[in-house]
């Protein structure tokens, strides 16, 4: 493990839950789970009229009571609207937002997807997608997100890391690169306080349903710049899996979760992600066994780090 | 094609997949003859359908949010296609407000929408904006926002939680107001008060 890596430096923060208002009980009751919340600045906003002018603004009554119920946690910061991989440009009004909330809740790193959400069309129509697309895995893409990744690193002064995301169609443009080669050229390219969010879901999702071995392909990944990690559950689609964070954890997921702590020597976070509507299907209850179940293996990874530590320095 | 040519392009035919040939055709589109196959194929697969599909539940929850009684009421109306007819226009927002502010226009063209369901929409969405006020400096506060509506949205709201028949248009319309200062945020003008004058009464939703 080299100690002159940035990432390395960064504080272990240990299993926590992307922030929902109705998680409050669960943050309550049951604290001892949660070790850190991450946020999603953009969910506590809303577009407003301002003067007839749309405007992303906070949302006072919805950012009170995340400061509330964050009370002492630690936090990170998950963007989804920052819209990184569009041509046309990213989301500007979602990194105000940021600036302004970034000095009453200090955050150790941000991390938003490989992706894009909107594009202004060459004839000056604006597009959303709805939903995160995936970048192609092409030359042109890196040159494009290397240096909106330096921005946010420079910018904020803090690792920014980089999500994995669910594609559900085929026949993306590659220059010869797949998803992991391209992340690791995304990485290498951006310098060494970029990092990457390793969602394990949505690359189980992409193994199904593009029929690769997730294993295999995860050899090749740079697992140093793996930061951390998502778990969630979904469903299916007409044959497809799809990223939608409305379940428990899966068993395949679990084993690459597993997998995956042995070999990544600078991730500081597991989250459990779920979506604010799927609460009464998953359960507090359920919550709380899939947290119960990270921090078994978290600790079980911490553990064997320690050991190995101590055994290096008696030798 | 480069890469905001491509993302253009995916985009345009992501809410109708099955018009994707005709949309490419479009001079505007400058692509060879690989690159419209491509993207033709593309948008023929069945990742592509589920991609939309995915865009579509997304763009229905946020209005669920939004309006939820203007959806019930579209069930009870049976007017689900209106909203099918809706979401081939492209998505412009990830934002349940902006979503519901996008439906209205487009009802508000629509000759198949009722006037009850244009009235419900505008009132939901109405007072959410007014909550968004709530927070805002006294100048913002006191903005009153006035719907000029066929139907009063209160009986109309009883008629679907209640499922009794809906609520006939009211000949001379009904007023509302609607302020982030006051206390259930809206009240009903009644136009038919004693004297001449403007009774107001204010309604708990």
């Amino acid at each position: 493990m080299s100690y002159s890596n940035p990432l390395a430096q960064l504080p272990v923060l240990g299993v926590g839950i992307n922030y929902q208002k109705s998680y409050a009980s669960i943050l309550s009751e049951h604290s001892d789970l949660v070790d850190f919340l991450e946020f999603n600045p953009d969910a506590l906003c809303s577009w407003q009229q301002r003067s007839g002018q749309w405007q992303l603004l906070r949302n006072p009554s919805l950012y009170q009571n995340f400061l509330q119920i964050r009370q002492q946690l630690p936090v990170t910061v998950h963007g989804l609207s920052l819209s990184i991989g569009s041509a046309s440009g990213w989301n500007e009004s979602y990194l105000a937002i940021l600036d302004e909330m970034q000095s009453e809740v200090p955050f150790y790193w941000h991390s938003e997807h490989v992706g894009f959400l909107d594009v202004v069309t060459p004839d000056g129509e604006y597009l959303h997608a709805g939903t995160q697309l995936p970048m192609p895995f092409t030359y042109e893409a890196l040159e494009l997100l290397v240096p909106r990744v330096q921005r946010m690193i420079e910018h904020y002064q803090r690792p920014f890391l980089l999500e994995n995301t669910t594609y559900y169609f085929p026949g993306i443009a590659s220059d010869g690169m797949d998803e992991v080669d391209f992340l690791n050229a995304l990485c290498l390219r951006s310098g060494e306080r970029c990092g990457l969010l390793l969602d394990l879901y949505n690359f189980y999702c992409n193994a199904e349903n593009f029929a690769f071995d997730p294993y295999t392909a995860l050899e090749k990944l740079d697992m140093s710049r793996v930061v951390e990690i998502h778990i969630a559950g979904g469903s299916q689609h007409k044959g497809f899996h799809l990223d939608v964070h409305s379940n428990h954890t899966p068993e395949p997921v679990w084993d690459l979760l597993q997998w995956v702590l042995a070999r990544a020597p600078n991730v500081k976070a597991v989250v459990y992600e779920l979506l604010e509507q799927a609460l009464d299907a998953v359960t507090e209850a359920g919550v709380c066994r899939n947290l119960e179940r990270a921090r078994h293996h978290w600790n079980q990874s911490r553990e064997a780090i320690y050991n190995q530590q101590k055994i290096g320095a008696l030798a | 094609m480069s890469l905001r040519e491509w993302q253009s392009a995916l985009l345009t035919i992501l809410p109708d997949p099955k018009q994707a040939a005709q949309i490419l055709s479009h001079e505007k589109y400058q692509l060879t003859a690989a690159e419209r196959d491509n993207l033709i194929s593309l948008s023929q697969s069945a990742g592509l359908e589920v991609t939309c599909d995915v865009q579509l539940w997304w763009r229905r929850a946020r209005l669920q949010i939004a309006i939820p009684f203007s959806m019930h009421l579209i069930e009870r109306l049976d007017l689900q296609h209106l909203v099918a007819l809706y979401q081939k226009r492209p998505c412009t927002t990830l934002f349940f407000l902006r979503e519901a502010q996008s439906f209205l226009d487009y009802i508000q063209e629509h000759a198949q929408a009722p006037a009850i369901l244009r009235d419900m929409v505008n009132f939901e969405l109405a007072l959410h904006m007014a909550k968004l006020r709530q927070s805002g400096d006294a100048s913002t506060r006191r903005q009153i926002t006035v719907l000029h509506l066929s139907h009063c949205p209160e009986t109309c709201i009883l008629a679907l939680l209640q499922n009794d028949p809906l609520p006939e248009a009211i000949e001379d319309g009904v007023v509302i107001e609607i302020s982030a200062e006051w206390p259930h945020l809206w009240q009903k003008i009644s136009l038919e008060a004693p004297g001449g004058g403007q009774s107001r009464l204010e309604i708990a939703l």
